[in-house]
């Protein structure tokens, strides 16, 4: 299995695909230190931490790229592999089909770990260096580095959720565009067709992703507030991602490979 | 080499099913397969296009699920128990996938590293495979041979038993792919088993020892390739000046000669230089002789079974024209049974009138011979009546004609009321005594039993004089027939006579100019001298006979 697991890794990483998307949030995240750094800041550090309105973290705007590329980075993955052959020839090799699923699927989750730690430690560090440059840290480096290192890892914990459910909803769709396009009219839906005023706000995946990056001890909703809304949405995130994971592992054992 | 199953197979089906969704509905990738490949050697599942083979191929390796049937490969039921043969199946089913920027050897790295084999392993397949000096290139810039060959190398990382092959030498050239099929062939002669896949005839008589042959997802033969495809029979192609007396030379040789133009085909030919033997003995010489060995349709075709032609569908147009005979028929047949029906009733109502004509007859006759003392004397009439007198005009009845037949009928018809009659008479008659009333209810019944008689008697002369009737009408046409003849005859003999005479006349006309004309040259030769008329006379005589015998004709 770990053999499996880390030729499946090595794979993800030569994807010319992953590569430029690993690029591309390292870009997005090295701007936004920079517009950080040029704008004045409104608030120190501490109050951004105590408050989660880290901009980067937002889900409505930045945090929302980095956990959506590695979603689509965990669907390139498995439809990828599945479109050129790799799977099947991986499966005439190793015909475990459970052992092939679930390398894949936590090859993806690993994979992005990377990627997404690069990110957080750039946007820490570089938040942490603007602040510090203009005298608005709000507070001892001892309380920040922990609180900047815990969003990260929260951070992180997210990217790996998003790129497993990506494997598994690859595996399930078959087709990446068709994996992107779900969670693009997924979004839609919650934000724009439903809204934060619904009655079902408090199940939504993405207000839950919000809440969790966010790591703030109350988040707006529909009908006020809710009430431990980092363990509801850490729970809720990661039910998701284990239904999804399970529904895909039932389907590749069954399916046929092209 | 390993343990295979018990059976010595290293892969049996049993009615394996497999479709497919498509917009046309579910379409049939396989269809009730029964496989047998027997462990070690090259078994070859030959196929035209979409005959099934690759789909055999994907659930043999576990890529398909079947709809139906089972498979066992070295006796291991599959796909459950797949995990019990990783390492014994290698298999090269389409693209391998490898990534086009890592060069083969690292590709070979990944899997086996995914396989749990030594990477060592990788090195020595790439050598097996003769792919060692570009193992370190990118496969991007790989030939289609040399990604062939990484294909193959892949499929012995893990060292199966059982080797699966899909199209091995498909899109290689000439040199590759004999290099291919060598490579298959020699993995074979070193125990392995190898199941390939391949649309290509020859493919399967070079290397296969088994072949199966697939049409439509069905298996049409399964067995050795020299049984199957060895015997595989040689259409030759002829080319000569003459072709059509060519042709005929092979047809009289027993060939079986198609003409194509100037060119012509001789199927079914156990041994080529049999055509040259049978051209040459007619002095013929073929300027091209080709033999084409059958290829794959045709052997598909061949092993394809019989399916009688199923009838055309009856259009609508025909159905109504059928029905409409039918309808008419039946109706015909009615009429007729009306008609049948109709001649009985009009028959019994007849016989009906008569049998009352025949009571008043007997009622006549009956008061004729007693007049009002009846009773015994009544009984004694009738008996009389009906007795030996009735008997004697039956019996002549009978030998008479139809017409004959109908009166006397007629007459035992009046017998019979007659003596129906009687016993209502006699009950009028109070002195009458039971013993008379007995005897009259006799004779009624006699009578009854004989008019009954008569009227069978009477129908038989109607029939036979019926046959008679039609015995004359034969002979009389007959004797039509033989007039007609005669006649003919005799006019050929009078045509005959006349012409003989006409030819007799002919030539007594023509013996007679000869005697005036050798009558003439005898006096022309009297008044001239004597030695000229001789060959005169004899140069003429040949022309003379030859007129007599036109003459004669």
């Amino acid at each position: 299995m770990t053999g499996l697991l880390w030729a499946e890794v090595r794979r993800f990483g030569v994807r010319p695909a992953i590569r430029w998307i690993a690029a591309a949030m390292l870009l997005h995240v090295a701007l936004t230190v920079l517009v950080t750094a040029f704008v004045p800041p409104a608030a120190s550090l501490a109050e951004l931490l105590e408050h989660g309105r880290l901009s980067f973290f937002s889900v409505t705007s930045s945090a929302l790229a980095a956990v959506l590329l590695a979603y689509v980075a965990g669907v390139l993955l498995v439809t990828g592999e599945s479109a050129s052959g790799g799977t099947r020839t991986l499966l005439t090799v190793e015909p475990r089909r459970g052992r092939v699923y679930w390398s894949k699927v936590a090859a993806a989750a690993l994979a992005v770990v990377p990627g997404v730690a690069a990110a957080s430690a750039l946007l820490a560090g570089g938040l942490y260096g603007v602040h510090a440059r203009s005298g608005t840290l709000g507070g001892p480096a001892s309380d920040l580095v922990p609180v900047l290192a815990w969003a990260g890892v929260r951070v992180i914990a997210l990217a790996v959720c998003a790129a497993a459910a990506g494997a598994a909803l690859g595996v399930l769709v078959r087709r990446w565009w068709v994996a992107v396009g779900l969670a693009v009219v997924w979004f839609l839906v919650e934000e724009i067709l439903l809204g934060p005023a619904s009655r079902a706000a408090d199940w939504f995946v993405l207000g839950n992703a919000e809440a969790w990056v966010r790591g703030a001890g109350t988040v707006s909703s529909g009908e006020g507030t809710l009430a431990v809304p980092l363990l509801h949405g850490g729970l809720l995130l990661l039910g998701v991602t284990v239904v999804l994971t399970v529904l895909g592992g039932a389907v590749f054992r069954r399916r046929d490979v092209r | 080499m390993r343990v295979t199953s018990r059976s010595g197979a290293a892969v049996e089906t049993l009615g394996l099913r497999k479709a497919y969704r498509s917009v046309r509905g579910l379409v049939a990738g396989v269809d009730g397969l029964d496989l047998r490949v027997p462990a070690g050697g090259v078994h070859a599942l030959l196929g035209l296009p979409a005959s099934g083979k690759t789909t055999t191929l994907r659930l043999l390796t576990g890529l398909a699920r079947a709809d139906a049937g089972a498979i066992k490969i070295f006796g291991v039921p599959v796909p459950d128990g797949l995990p019990d043969l990783a390492g014994r199946i290698g298999a090269v089913v389409g693209e391998p996938g490898f990534q086009t920027r890592l060069s083969g050897r690292r590709n070979l790295a990944f899997l086996a590293s995914a396989a749990g084999v030594p990477r060592t392993r990788v090195d020595d397949v790439l050598t097996r495979v003769v792919l060692a000096d570009r193992a370190k290139a990118v496969y991007g810039t790989y030939t289609a041979e040399e990604r062939r060959r990484l294909a193959l190398a892949a499929a012995l990382l893990r060292d199966p038993d059982l080797l699966v092959v899909d199209e091995p030498s498909d899109g290689l050239d000439a040199v590759g792919t004999r290099e291919m099929r060598q490579a298959l062939r020699r993995l074979a002669d070193q125990g392995r088993t190898v199941l390939v896949a391949t649309g290509v005839l020859t493919e399967a008589q070079q290397i296969a020892d088994t072949v199966t042959v697939l049409d439509g997802g069905r298996m049409l033969a399964q067995g050795r390739v020299a049984d199957l495809l060895g015997d595989a029979r040689v259409t030759v192609r002829l080319r000569l000046d003459e072709p059509a007396k060519a042709a005929t030379a092979l047809r009289a040789a027993g060939f079986a000669v198609r003409a194509d133009g100037a060119t012509l085909h001789v199927d079914d030919v156990a041994e080529p230089a049999d055509i040259s033997r049978a051209l040459a003995k007619q002095k013929l010489y073929a300027s091209e002789l080709v033999p084409q060995r059958e290829d794959l349709a045709a052997v598909v075709g061949r092993l394809r079974p019989v399916v009688p032609p199923t009838p055309d569908p009856v259009s609508r147009a025909e159905e109504r024209a059928a029905r409409k005979a039918a309808e008419k028929k039946a109706a015909d047949r009615k009429r007729a049974a009306d008609q049948r029906k109709a001649d009985k009733e009009a028959a019994a109502k007849r016989a009906a009138a008569e049998g009352a004509a025949g009571e008043k007859a007997a009622e006549r006759a009956a008061r004729r011979s007693d007049g009002p003392a009846v009773g015994k004397e009544v009984g004694k009439g009738v008996g009389r009546l009906a007795g030996p007198a009735v008997g004697k005009e039956v019996g002549k009845g009978a030998g008479n004609s139809a017409a004959e037949a109908e009166a006397e009928a007629e007459a035992e018809a009046e017998t019979k009321s007659a003596s129906e009659v009687a016993p209502a008479e006699t009950e009028q008659a109070p002195r009458t005594s039971k013993r008379e009333q007995r005897r009259a209810a006799f004779d009624a019944k006699v009578a009854e039993r004989q008019a009954a008689a008569a009227a069978r008697v009477a129908e038989r002369s109607a029939a036979d004089a019926k046959a008679t009737a039609q015995q004359e009408a034969a002979e009389t046409k007959e004797h039509a027939a033989a007039a007609r003849a005669a006649a003919k005859q005799a006019a050929a003999d009078d045509r005959a006579e006349r012409k003989q005479t006409a030819a007799d006349d002919r030539a007594t006309r023509a013996a007679a100019r000869k005697d005036g004309a050798r009558a003439l040259l005898g006096r022309r030769a009297s008044g001239a001298s004597g030695g000229e008329a001789a060959p005169e006379t004899e140069a003429e005589s040949p022309q003379d006979a030859t007129a007599e015998t036109k003459e004669n004709r």
